[in-house]
């Protein structure tokens, strides 16, 4: 009997935790901020969680957590959440990815402000910016389980509470998105340069492998940004109950539309419904973007949800693992080592440590070599190599088979002609 | 850094070798690799 005691306590109190409404809410939480991310992944997308703007191509990352540690992490969450910023690199090769396109043309540097904020403008132009599409996502709410910091949107809570409901299901469709990218060629050379730099190594080395632990970089080579969330929610409860779910709100369906035209009333609804969300206009103005109701019925309602400026959902990386010295090791995509379908990010080789390429010259090594034969054009390539902040040395770039893409940019931005040459076609 | 380029075929060490004296080295290696090929380097 002694022995049967303090085992009923335990069962009962491991019972209690197992199915304490506080697990419960944070087992909801984590189940809806997955289902998002789930949709970015089937996009083969990275899910940038929570939303934010300020993610952009050319941003590294420190990485703690080990590769297998982070699989575990993404296939429970959906999502990896970033660390540490440790620098952001403005890639120099977006001239020769969108040659002018989408509003880059002298705004090289400055890409995605001039999206951002155009000068002599007063709203964004990231309508200018290469389109994405992504597919909807679909949620369910059970009842006693609250929604208010999963959702990344607002206009999901706001229409549960204008539904009054806390059972219901739904859906987000993505809108207005967008995205921006850089090859990893020349992005890497940059991320080289920038690991080159002695401050750089020095605090890389401070996350040299420390026993089973290894540290790794993030690079981010493209985003993808929505400016617009559409929302359509329904309720399933056969009667109304309390919700806890966002920013409290006042507003709520009316009984029944007013007696005339069957437009105008409905109309005249729609217009009640956004007043009674703001005193002065029909767009709620929150943080993070103003809501607008597009359409209303008893059971459903439909809230468009526009941000001031489109803010970052998702990204693709690439990882290099930190070795010691803070050399780095060779690239792996970060979203085919979360699948599994790549190997963990390698710690570096003696061939990493020393500068090694592989044979592979072409016809543009040929005019290049030419063409340096002067001392001028050499200095002048050489300081052109410096301008990109490519250390790569002259010899290897006119050998290394990784570097015929390098050699083509030269042969473009230089001007050098030969059979492979674009300038005047 | 040392710097090597590897797997150069027979008739391309000259050049290679070239390239690197062109760029301001002092000392230049070549060995040849068991598959017959050339690594060319710089310490």
């Amino acid at each position: 009997m002694r022995r049967t005691i303090p085992l009923a306590l335990a069962v009962l109190f491991a019972g209690c935790s197992l199915f304490s409404p506080k697990k419960a809410v944070t087992q909801q939480l984590e189940n809806v901020a997955k289902d998002w991310c789930l949709t970015m992944r089937a996009s083969q997308v990275l899910c940038v969680y929570p939303l934010s703007e300020d993610v952009q191509t050319g941003d590294i990352y420190l990485v703690n957590t080990s590769i297998p540690n982070q699989i575990k992490q993404y296939t429970q969450n959906g999502f990896l959440p970033f660390d540490m910023l440790l620098t952001r690199l403005q890639p120099v090769n977006y001239r020769a990815m969108y040659a002018n396109a989408y509003a880059t043309q002298d705004q090289w540097g400055n890409i995605p402000h001039q999206w951002q904020f155009p000068p002599n403008a007063t709203t964004n132009n990231w309508a200018a910016a290469p389109h994405a599409a992504f597919p909807s996502y679909t949620f369910g709410v059970q009842q006693g389980q609250s929604l208010k910091l999963a959702v990344p949107v607002q206009a999901v809570p706001i229409g549960l509470s204008l539904l009054n409901t806390n059972e219901a299901h739904g859906a987000i469709e993505i809108s207005d998105a967008s995205t921006y990218g850089v090859d990893q060629l020349s992005l890497d050379q940059q991320v080289e340069s920038w690991a080159a730099c002695p401050t750089t190594r020095a605090l890389l080395a401070r996350y040299a492998p420390d026993g089973p632990n290894t540290h790794y970089i993030r690079v981010i080579t493209r985003v993808y940004l929505t400016g617009k969330v559409n929302v359509s929610v329904t309720n399933d409860a056969s009667r109304g109950g309390g919700v806890d779910a966002g920013v409290a709100q006042n507003a709520q369906l009316p009984a029944s539309a007013t007696p005339g035209d069957v437009a105008t009333s409905y109309s005249n609804m729609l217009t009640t419904l956004n007043n009674s969300l703001t005193s002065s206009t029909a767009d709620v103005s929150k943080p993070g973007g103003s809501i607008r109701i597009a359409a209303v019925s008893s059971r459903s309602v439909s809230l468009s949800q526009t941000f001031s400026r489109p803010i970052v959902i998702g990204y693709i990386a690439y990882d290099r693992a930190i070795g010691s010295g803070g050399v780095l090791g060779q690239p792996r995509p970060t979203l085919q080592q979360m699948e599994g379908t790549v190997d963990p990010a390698p710690q570096p080789t003696q061939s990493d440590v020393s500068q090694s390429v592989k044979f592979g010259a072409d016809a543009n090594s040929s005019i290049i070599r030419a063409w340096v034969k002067d001392d001028v054009n050499r200095t002048s390539l050489q300081q052109w190599l410096d301008a990109q902040k490519i250390t790569t040395s002259i010899p290897l770039i006119l050998n290394g088979d990784e570097f015929a893409s390098l050699r083509q940019r030269i042969i473009d931005e230089l001007n050098l002609g030969g059979p492979c040459g674009t300038a005047g076609h | 850094m040392a710097q090597q380029v590897t797997d150069i075929p027979k008739e391309e060490v000259g050049t290679v070798v070239q390239d690197f004296v062109d760029n301001g080295a002092d000392k230049v290696f070549v060995e040849r690799q068991a598959d017959g090929k050339y690594t060319v380097s710089i310490p």
